[in-house]
């Protein structure tokens, strides 16, 4: 937090230079603001000479000496070392966002030598759970969350990314290639898998599927998403203040804005999309395991084969299907003219002359409309609905709906009394996730077949094969029922029942009945390969071919609905115009149509061929002479591992942003991160292995209860982990903690309800089973509008937005989450199941090893008194109240070893409960 | 000096702990922190900056877009051309949402108006208890906002903006004002659902803190589950039990603050005493058993059950116990189609209830420094949508009433046909200007800093102050 007093509004060089009328607001004109002196983040990084210092036996490495000259010139000493508990931990916290174990903090605690902690800091680094700990800060930079963002915030398929981020990690894979093939790793000459998943970062952006949103309103903002973004994330730069205006401080000017969303104009995308997820917010990517991808390129395989003995011709097949296409030339529909409509929930029914049936005055919400037919002839093989249109109707109908759609939750048939079964059935148009199948599950309710087409309802039929088991008496009583549940008047304004005598038919669409009319020779070449696929798919010649094919498909088909799906970057041929859009208005289309390009204002020219592509921007990026990319990430990692940025405002390296403490020391550090291939890991290695990162948080000789009080970037700081981590740590201690790397987004206990006010569709919340309901919470289900409530209460953010540097808040709300949250009570409930199953039992022993899995220290006299009371009154409490015993071991769904006495188990669950509200568990210092 | 720190927790089992007692030092912290209760909140900004008129906000939110056609604004001349195209020369090259590219034909109004109250305030017939009440309500009919969907126009009605990470007004006022109570969120989000129209989502986005410090979020008061979530124990744990477990935690984090001088573990140990009284002050709030049924009837609510008429009781509850800013949602007011049935059902969800509070606070003598607000986020068109009518952003109405406005006025006016705002237009953003007016603060200095600009609720453009329909006097 910023001291108020010190508000840079009255500090800044800029404002005051504004206000003298130095420099004008007007027009930020680059060369003119850089002119006298550069600001320092428009100029590259230049390595600086290692400075000399007073103290020459307290630096462990170059960087030491940079930190130890800083606090030199100021008159300060850097703190003491910290403690071996306090060193163990908070490497383990910082770079696994995990506690250590008592066993690595005892032998730290033996050793405490700089081989020993260079030993552990390698340990650290090679573990799984530090790329877990880099990727949930990198996930705040790019906004990675599993739902949409915007109005029925749905979930759409993204994980695949998380797993590209974990292994960029754990591989360490260099920051520029890291860069690059988020950026446009679908654009890289043959590009691989990973690279094409790499690239789903340009699909992070907030969409929306609001019904009556303007494609062309977003498709800008989409773009100016992106924009702030990408600047914010890799420049440190405020961009998107540019959406609207020149930048008021920065020289970064509107058309630069749009220049720059430029890069990602190529993005195959659609303004306002459709789907409610999670799958066919299009494009997708489909990311197969390696055994996956085996077993598609085998069933493939087998297959082309079967297609191709499926199609070969024989003379026997030919003379099959003469004599197949004059039995279906004899057939035809034949209307259905209705003896009664009726529906009991309203509307009346006309019957007009072409035997279709006119749902006239107010429709109802939704109802059931029984249709009574008489059958012409004894001959009954397939059944027509037509829903057809009519100038009555909303929209022209053909439902009564205000779009003009329905939605026919169901249709049975019965025949004399008797339920007739459709064997099989076909639409002429189904609107998607709207399948005829639906009508006919048996399930009625909001489900059902519609017709929704370019946002109207649309005129189509429905066929069904439905022979009956014997064939009816002429005039037999059929009896149609149509069942609307969908509600808000989705039924049928106008449909027609016919019925036809071969249940061929049903194969056949409306013009290609007209067609079979026509002379054999007249039929075009199209129309014969039908009759031909028709035939094939019905003679019993090709039954056990059909049989094995049908089985291959299925296979394939799951195969394929198993394999992931994430969110593809595609580039199209032709891209988007760009253009600069004044004040941010996207309905004003008079500024001019822009190119790719970068703010002139970094100095850096950008390389490309022809039009510029978001490849050369992410090399741009990545350029070594770039002034801000690694500096950005070296500052950031430097807040990550001190509590503090040497530019505190991680996310603005503009003029109105913090100047760094020590510039020398962050271009030391970005110069050598370059220099070393972007070596993320050999950057963290340097920090941790210095004397600086070992300093104590605090100083003695400084009044520390200020929370203002002056701090020197190169102190440690000590702060409260992250929603996260909070969350991981109480798993960790108790042994519940599922290690297991990767995979898809899981779903820990959450209050019921929560979701309500999500709609389209509604959802319920369905917690994970298994292990998985104790994963890291990096793998929780990201709902950005309704971010887990006990992460969200430990500043867990939306995720709408980049964020450099979470708030820490410290709420009535957080000690509720960690009070009452079920995962925290279970967590307590087996750190004292694994603590009367593993100590001896005498309560100091207990509290001993409780302290040892929580705290990695001994309890304290006082303390052991203190919980040993707790643990008393509470021994008696829940001995005489056995079901409230009970109910407490019975939260979470972890099995209870029922061999622990009930009350004992109880009451050192609220000893446990204890530890894991301390401040000091959850406090990194 | 250099061995101090490190023996401070490795030691910390030897460590004498001098003249304390085992159970002393907890309490006695405690009771320290106890002792002033001042509401003081270290990032609040100096305000008011001037006398206030209101105390606190009550925003009886008509989520999905109430016509304003049906409500407030009476359109005679629309009736008559209920059928006719809609002169091309108002709505060409205009936003539409749903219409968007379709004929455009008037819908008349549904409704009848009536006379009402002293004043004679126009207002639709279907809203008697409003009717009642008229004389209280300032109406407001020219609103106007820049967002034609839901989730957009919600963003800006909320934070000014349509950009995510601002903070919204509740958040805005709590931070400029701080909180009146030490046991509940000073602010509170309810919400209900209508019968009446598709329950449009509401996003958490809506009430949340942006880039404000997150404890000013706003906090949700359920009907179903925890009231405030996580406010309840865990199975098998009775208030007392809690208690002991939280003394404990109080105690040991006393112990380390004394060791630490660590300044979070002091704030950890008052939040852990604020979150055990809100263990009671929230079961207490929403136990309306000690309302007599004459008030159960005022407002027809059914205590429990989640509804508008239950969030409107529970509002007069949290205004009486010091909560700043308390936005009731209604989502029921999306009326595409048949309209005239879902307006029909969605009145009389909300028409009592709505009266029933301004009665209520009057009574109790909290309408005079309580701001209360009724509308949507936009309003709907006077052309049809089959039945129903669209989405609408050139015209809607808001109420306004209590902290002093003078009622039974209508200010401002749309054209013949109540497509578009013409005389005293009022944006979003005006209105923002004049609820912070009204709770004391200058909208123009209420500002914070991010990434380089102080930013305010209102934006960049100016924004009016409406002193025409909140007064300048304070009545007696």
């Amino acid at each position: 937090m910023i001291p108020r007093l010190l508000s840079p509004r009255l500090l800044s060089p800029v404002r005051a230079a504004l206000l003298a009328g130095s420099l004008s607001l007007a027009a930020p004109d680059p060369a003119a603001a850089q002119a006298p002196e550069p600001h320092w983040a428009y100029t590259p990084p230049a390595p600086a000479p290692i400075p000399a210092v007073a103290d020459e036996a307290w630096p462990a490495n170059d960087f030491d000496r940079f930190v130890l000259a800083g606090l030199e010139k100021i008159g300060l000493a850097p703190a003491p070392q910290a403690d071996p508990r306090t060193l163990v931990r908070r490497l383990s916290f910082d770079l696994l966002g995990l506690p250590p174990s008592q066993a690595q903090v005892d032998a730290f605690r033996r050793n405490p030598s700089d081989a020993a902690w260079q030993a552990l800091v390698e340990e650290l680094l090679a573990s799984p759970h530090h790329a877990e700990r880099l990727a949930t800060h990198w996930f705040d930079l790019v906004r990675f969350a599993d739902t949409i963002g915007i109005h029925g915030d749905n979930p759409w398929n993204v994980w695949p990314y998380r797993d590209w981020v974990l292994d960029a990690f754990r591989s360490n894979k260099p920051f520029d290639e890291f860069t690059i093939e988020q950026l446009a790793g679908d654009l890289l000459p043959d590009a691989t898998l990973s690279q094409q998943v790499a690239a789903a970062y340009n699909r992070l952006n907030l969409i929306t599927r609001e019904g009556g949103s303007q494609p062309k309103e977003f498709l800008i903002r989409y773009t100016a998403d992106r924009v702030r973004n990408v600047s914010e994330v890799w420049m440190a730069a405020s961009m998107g203040c540019c959406e609207c205006h020149d930048h008021k401080f920065d020289p970064l000017s509107l058309r630069e804005f749009y220049e720059f969303g430029a890069f990602f104009a190529d993005i195959e995308q659609v303004g306002v999309y459709q789907a409610t997820g999670p799958t066919n917010f299009k494009p997708e990517l489909p990311v197969p395991s390696a055994e996956q991808a085996a077993r598609q390129g085998a069933l493939e395989q087998r297959l082309a084969a079967l297609e191709a003995e499926f199609a070969a011709d024989s003379p026997e097949l030919a003379s099959d299907q003469q004599r197949f296409e004059l039995g279906l030339a004899a057939q035809g529909w034949r209307t259905l003219r209705p003896v009664a409509v009726t529906c009991a929930t309203g509307g009346r029914f006309e019957v007009l002359d072409d035997g279709s049936v006119l749902l006239v005055g107010e429709a109802p919400e939704q109802g059931t409309f029984v249709v009574e037919c008489e059958v012409p002839t004894a001959e009954l093989a397939a059944l027509r609905l037509e829903a057809l249109a009519d100038p009555s109707l909303p929209r022209g109908g053909p439902g009564r709906a205000e779009n003009g759609n329905l939605v026919l939750s169901e249709i049975t048939f019965e025949l004399a009394g008797e339920a007739l079964p459709v064997a099989a059935s076909r639409a002429s148009f189904e609107q998607p996730n709207y399948p005829l199948a639906k009508a006919l599950d048996g399930k009625g309710g909001r489900t059902g077949w519609a017709l929704m087409r370019d946002s109207h309802g649309s005129a189509a039929e429905a066929v069904f094969d439905v022979t009956p088991a014997s064939a009816p008496r002429p005039g037999a009583k059929l009896l149609i029922r149509l069942t609307q549940e969908y509600g808000s008047q989705h039924v049928l304004g106008r449909f027609r029942i016919s019925s036809a005598t071969t249940p061929e038919l049903i194969a056949l669409g409306p013009d290609e009945r007209d067609a079979l009319a026509e002379p054999a020779a007249t039929r075009s070449d199209a129309f014969r390969e039908r009759l031909r696929d028709l035939h094939r798919e019905r003679t019993p010649l090709l039954a056990p071919i059909r049989e094995e094919l049908a089985a291959t498909r299925a296979a394939l088909e799951q195969l394929e609905k198993d394999i992931p799906l994430v969110l593809r970057t595609r580039a199209i041929v032709e891209p988007m115009e760009t253009r600069v859009r004044p004040r941010g208005n996207w309905m004003d289309d008079s500024g001019p149509v822009v190119a790719p390009g970068v703010p002139a204002a970094f100095g850096l020219p950008l390389a490309s061929d022809g039009r510029a592509t978001r490849l050369d921007l992410a090399r741009w990026l990545v350029d070594p002479r770039h002034p801000t990319t690694a500096r950005v990430v070296v500052n950031r990692i430097w807040r990550l591992l001190f509590g503090r940025g040497i530019v505190t405002s991680l996310d603005d390296f503009g003029l109105q942003g913090a100047a760094p403490s020590d510039l020398e020391l962050l271009d030391h550090l970005a110069v050598s991160f370059v220099a070393s291939g972007w070596d993320l890991r050999e950057l963290i290695r340097t920090l941790v292995r210095s004397r600086a990162y070992r300093q104590a948080s605090w100083a003695p000789d400084l009044p520390t209860d200020d929370p203002n009080r002056a701090v020197h970037f190169g102190q440690q700081q000590r702060f409260r982990l992250d929603a996260e981590f909070v969350r991981d740590q109480a798993l960790a201690s108790s042994g519940l903690l599922a290690r297991e790397v990767g995979g898809p987004s899981v779903f820990p206990y959450q209050p019921p309800g929560y979701w309500a006010h999500l709609n389209f569709p509604r959802r319920t919340y369905a917690e994970s089973t298994g292990a998985d309901q104790y994963r890291r919470a990096v793998y929780t289900h990201w709902q950005r509008q309704y971010v887990h409530p006990s992460m969200l209460a430990f500043d867990a953010p939306s995720r709408e937005r980049c964020i450099a540097e979470r708030q820490r808040s410290n709420t009535p709300l957080a000690a509720l989450a960690a009070l009452n949250d079920p995962s925290f009570v279970e967590a307590a409930r087996a750190l004292a199941a694994r603590t009367l199953r593993d100590a001896p039992a005498a309560t100091p022993a207990r509290l001993a090893h409780i302290f040892g899995l929580v705290l990695q220290r001994a309890p304290t006299q006082r303390e052991v008194e203190r919980l040993t009371a707790l643990l008393d009154r509470h021994l008696a409490h829940y001995a005489a109240a056995p079901a409230e015993a009970a109910a407490l071991l019975a939260v979470g769904a972890a099995p209870r070893d029922a061999s622990f006495d009930a009350a004992e188990h109880a009451a050192w669950t609220s000893v446990c409960r204890v530890l894991l509200n301390l401040h000091e568990t959850i406090q990194r210092t | 000096m250099a061995d101090l720190p490190r023996t401070l927790l490795d030691d910390l089992s030897r460590r004498a702990f001098l003249a304390s007692s085992a159970a002393g030092v907890g309490q006695a912290a405690l009771h320290a922190l106890n002792a002033p209760r001042v509401l003081h909140d270290p990032d609040a900004k100096a305000f008011p900056n001037h006398r206030p008129r209101a105390r606190r906000v009550i925003h009886l939110y008509q989520a999905g877009g109430p016509s304003h056609l049906e409500t407030f604004d009476e359109k005679p001349e629309l009736a008559k051309r209920d059928g006719q195209p809609m002169p091309e020369s108002m709505t060409r090259g205009q936003q539409l949402a749903q219409l968007q590219g379709q004929q455009l034909r008037c819908f008349a109004p549904r409704f009848p108006f009536r006379s009402s109250g002293e004043s004679g305030l126009r207002i639709a017939a279907k809203f008697p208890h409003l009717g009642r009440v008229a004389d209280k309500l300032a109406v407001l009919n020219a609103m106007r906002t820049d967002q034609i969907n839901h989730d957009p126009a919600h963003t800006l009605f909320n934070t000014g903006t349509t950009l995510a990470g601002r903070p919204s007004m509740g958040s805005w006022i709590h931070y400029g004002l701080g909180s009146m109570n030490d046991n509940l969120p000073a602010f509170v989000v309810l919400t209900s659902v209508g019968r009446g129209g598709q329950a449009q989502p509401i996003a958490a986005r809506q009430w949340h803190s942006g880039f404000l410090p997150s404890r000013y979020q706003g906090v949700e008061l359920r009907a179903q589950g925890d009231p405030v979530l996580y406010v309840n124990n865990p199975g098998g744990v009775d208030r007392q039990r809690q208690r002991d477990v939280v003394d404990a935690v109080q105690d040991l984090n006393a112990d380390y603050h004394a060791l630490t001088r660590d300044p979070e573990a002091r704030t950890r140990i008052a939040q852990y005493e604020l979150a055990f009284r809100m263990q009671s002050a929230v079961p207490e709030l929403v136990d309306t058993s000690d309302e007599p049924q004459h008030v159960l009837d005022l407002y027809g609510a059914n205590p429990g059950d989640g509804s508008y008429a239950s969030n409107c009781l529970l509002a007069r509850r949290l205004a009486e116990r010091g909560v700043r800013f308390i936005q009731v949602y209604h989502r029921a007011w999306d009326h595409h189609g048949g309209i005239e049935r879902a307006m029909d059902i969605t009145a009389q969800e909300v028409d009592r209830a709505s009266a029933a509070l301004l009665i209520d606070l009057e009574q109790r003598g909290l309408l005079d420094d309580t701001l209360v607000l009724w509308g949507g986020e936009f309003g709907r068109t006077p052309m049809a949508q089959g039945n129903g009518r669209d989405h609408h952003i050139k015209a809607f109405s808001y109420v306004m009433a209590g902290a002093g406005i003078p009622g039974g006025v209508a200010h401002g006016a749309t054209d013949e046909l109540g497509y578009a705002a013409v005389e005293g237009i009022t944006h979003v953003h005006d209105l923002h200007a004049t609820i912070l007016y009204l709770m004391g603060i200058d909208h123009e200095r209420l500002d914070y800093r991010f990434r380089g600009l102080e930013l305010r609720l209102t934006g960049v453009e100016p924004a009016r102050v409406l002193h025409e329909v909140i007064g300048t006097v304070r009545p007696a």
